[in-house]
């Protein structure tokens, strides 16, 4: 896996929405800057270069990270906090796309600085016009931080 | 000399003899007159005399038939009175009895006369009676005391009680006594108290099983009073329980439908890759099939949704404002309009009163019943739709109405029911979650919603909020 250029960083527990996911992307050609980890420990250990990451370049930061909130361990928010709360990662754009449409987690997640929260829709269709036009938003119209 | 007189002619011998008699005690001897003069004046004083005689003996006569009239009257009196008067010597015989005397005993006066007036008392009474008569005698003050007597039937008398018997049925009287100067005669009213003491002894009766009767009752209060706290309790716990029942239900409820969203997202994925992917090795039958199951996750899906959404809009906290409704409806109406491209549906606005309530909630009202009168206006001709309000029994009623498809009144109480439709999928869409998410809203506001309509010429949907005059709080929540 070419951990070292990718761009966008999948933290999404279910694999079948994992791989609705990057279907999505492929629409717009952008499911090979993608790197998919199950879980917020992996995330984490991922961003800051740790346990089975230990070699990639820490400078190298991600464009994007999709983060779901309903994770095993460490769950969503969690790590939300941790990054946005880091000098050195907070300028990561994080969207949250979530199952949940529960007001108090979209504020929540808002004060601790979410770029976007998006609810995946139940209906597979929508679900790939809204995942592929968030990733060609922020990957090519929006201007990253770095 | 010649006047009448009311004396016997044996009576008169009787009073001249008397007369001399005393004549004589005063005079010594019969002085004659002497001249004729004198014999004149003497036959004169004589006759003067007798006049004087003659008036006192008229005064007489009238004190007498006075007298007599009175001892008349007090004879009647006597006689008559509703007591028993006895009058007895002071060895307790009877000298003299009235009438009402004689009827209490049940005895003819003659046969009364110089009897025992203890012979007619029941053996208790006789010493009480006896020792009351001596303080009579002594004491010469009226005193008082209570006897049983005998009541006699057929004239005939009985002997004396005996000891044995028992004085609870024999009449009873009330007796004063008041004896003479010279304590010769005891006069004695004897007041007949038989029924007066029989209602006494009942009465008691009746107050004792009164006071039975009020502690049996107050028994039987406190036990009731006792199963009703423990009901009241129990009750209480029952609400308790059922109000968390209710929210761990709506949590439920929520976190189920959540949950089953991704993997009807899966399967609605997966299908789709499927059908988009193999399309060109599947026949037509194939084809079906996947369409088949690709609509049917759609349906789950916003099934799923829609429950979430009920489910959401019963948990939501109220937020209340004053809501200025013209507005609302205005906007609901802009945005359904964006929504709906082909048939534009002429819908008039009356001026609507604003209200109290959760404005994002009462939208979300506005849109449902909006969006179903589009919906169902659809196939017209011309489409109208009619909001407007009007008040009954002191309350104000909005109401959206149609000249849609309509519905079967029969079939009106399902109306608000989740997932209940009264029209066929192939016809119209939806899940039929819209009017219960109605519902649910216009209830929270302690109002009610109600539908009037009839088949192929339109429906008229009503709610009112606050009919209990004020917002009603979730307390769940």
């Amino acid at each position: 896996m070419k951990t070292q250029a990718s761009e966008i960083l999948l933290v999404e527990d279910n694999p079948y929405d994992a791989e609705l996911t990057l279907n999505a992307l492929k629409i717009n050609n952008l499911d090979s800057k993608v790197y998919w980890v199950e879980n917020g420990e992996q995330a984490l250990e991922f961003l800051y270069a740790g346990g089975e990451y230990s070699g990639r370049d820490i400078n190298i930061k991600p464009k994007l990270i999709l983060l779901d909130l309903k994770l095993p361990k460490e769950d969503g928010m969690e790590v939300l906090e941790k990054i946005k709360s880091d000098e050195k990662m907070k300028t990561i754009p994080i969207v949250i796309l979530s199952s949940s449409r529960e007001v108090s987690d979209i504020i929540k997640s808002y004060k601790l600085g979410v770029n976007s929260f998006v609810v995946k829709p139940v209906d597979s269709e929508e679900f790939l016009k809204s995942v592929s036009e968030l990733g060609l938003y922020w990957l090519v119209l929006n201007q990253p931080p770095e | 000399m010649k006047k009448q007189s009311n004396i016997a002619p044996d009576n008169i011998v009787e009073l001249r003899g008397k007369a001399i008699a005393k004549f004589k005690k005063y005079n010594d001897e019969m002085v004659l007159p002497k001249t004729k003069e004198e014999l004149l004046r003497f036959v004169q004083e004589l006759e003067i005399h007798q006049i004087e005689l003659e008036i006192i003996n008229e005064e007489l006569q009238e004190s007498r038939a006075e007298v007599e009239n009175i001892l008349e009257q007090y004879t009647d009196l006597y006689d008559f009175a509703p007591v028993g008067y006895f009058t007895i010597s002071h060895d307790g015989k009877i000298l003299k009895a009235n009438l009402g005397a004689s009827s209490m005993l049940g005895i003819e006066r003659s046969k009364l006369l110089n009897r025992r007036l203890e012979q007619f008392l029941s053996w208790d009474s006789i010493t009480a009676f006896n020792e009351l008569l001596q303080r009579a005698i002594r004491e010469k003050i009226k005193v008082s005391c209570e006897v049983c007597y005998i009541k006699v039937l057929n004239n005939t008398i009985t002997s004396t009680m005996s000891k044995e018997s028992s004085n609870l049925n024999m009449p009873c009287a009330h007796i004063e006594m008041l004896s003479s100067e010279n304590a010769q005669e005891i006069r004695i009213a004897m007041i007949d108290i038989t029924e007066r003491k029989r209602n006494e002894v009942e009465l008691n009766k009746y107050k004792d099983h009164l006071e039975e009767m009020i502690e049996e009752r107050t028994l039987q209060l406190t036990e009731k009073d006792e199963i009703l706290e423990c009901e009241l309790c129990e009750h209480k716990k029952t609400e308790a329980a059922l109000l968390i029942s209710n929210k761990e239900l709506e949590s439920f409820s929520y976190s189920v439908s959540h949950d089953l969203r991704a993997p009807i997202r899966a399967i609605d994925g997966f299908t789709r890759k499927l059908f988009e992917g193999y399309n060109s090795i599947l026949d037509d039958e194939g084809k079906r099939l996947l369409d088949v199951v690709l609509k049917n996750t759609k349906n789950m899906g916003m099934l799923i949704d829609d429950l979430l959404n009920l489910s959401r809009l019963g948990r939501k906290k109220m937020e209340p404002s004053e809501i200025n409704m013209e507005e609302l409806v205005n906007e609901v109406i802009i945005e359904l309009n964006d929504f709906e491209e082909d048939k534009k549906p002429e819908i008039t606005v009356q001026h609507l009163p604003a209200v109290n309530g959760d404005r994002a909630l009462i939208r979300h009202v506005i849109f449902n019943l909006l969006l179903n009168s589009i919906k169902f206006t659809a196939h017209r001709e011309k489409p109208i739709i009619e909001i407007g309000y009007l008040t009954k029994d002191h309350q104000n009623i909005y109401y959206i109405k149609d000249n849609g498809v309509g519905f079967n009144m029969k079939y009106a109480h399902k109306l608000f029911e989740v997932f209940q439709r009264l029209h066929s999928l192939k016809d119209f869409e939806g899940t039929g979650v819209g009017l219960a998410i109605v519902q649910r809203i216009i209830h929270r506001h302690g109002g009610t919603v109600w539908a009037e309509a009839e088949v192929g010429k339109g429906a008229t949907f009503y709610f009112s909020l606050h009919n209990n005059g004020e917002i009603y709080e979730d307390s769940s929540i």
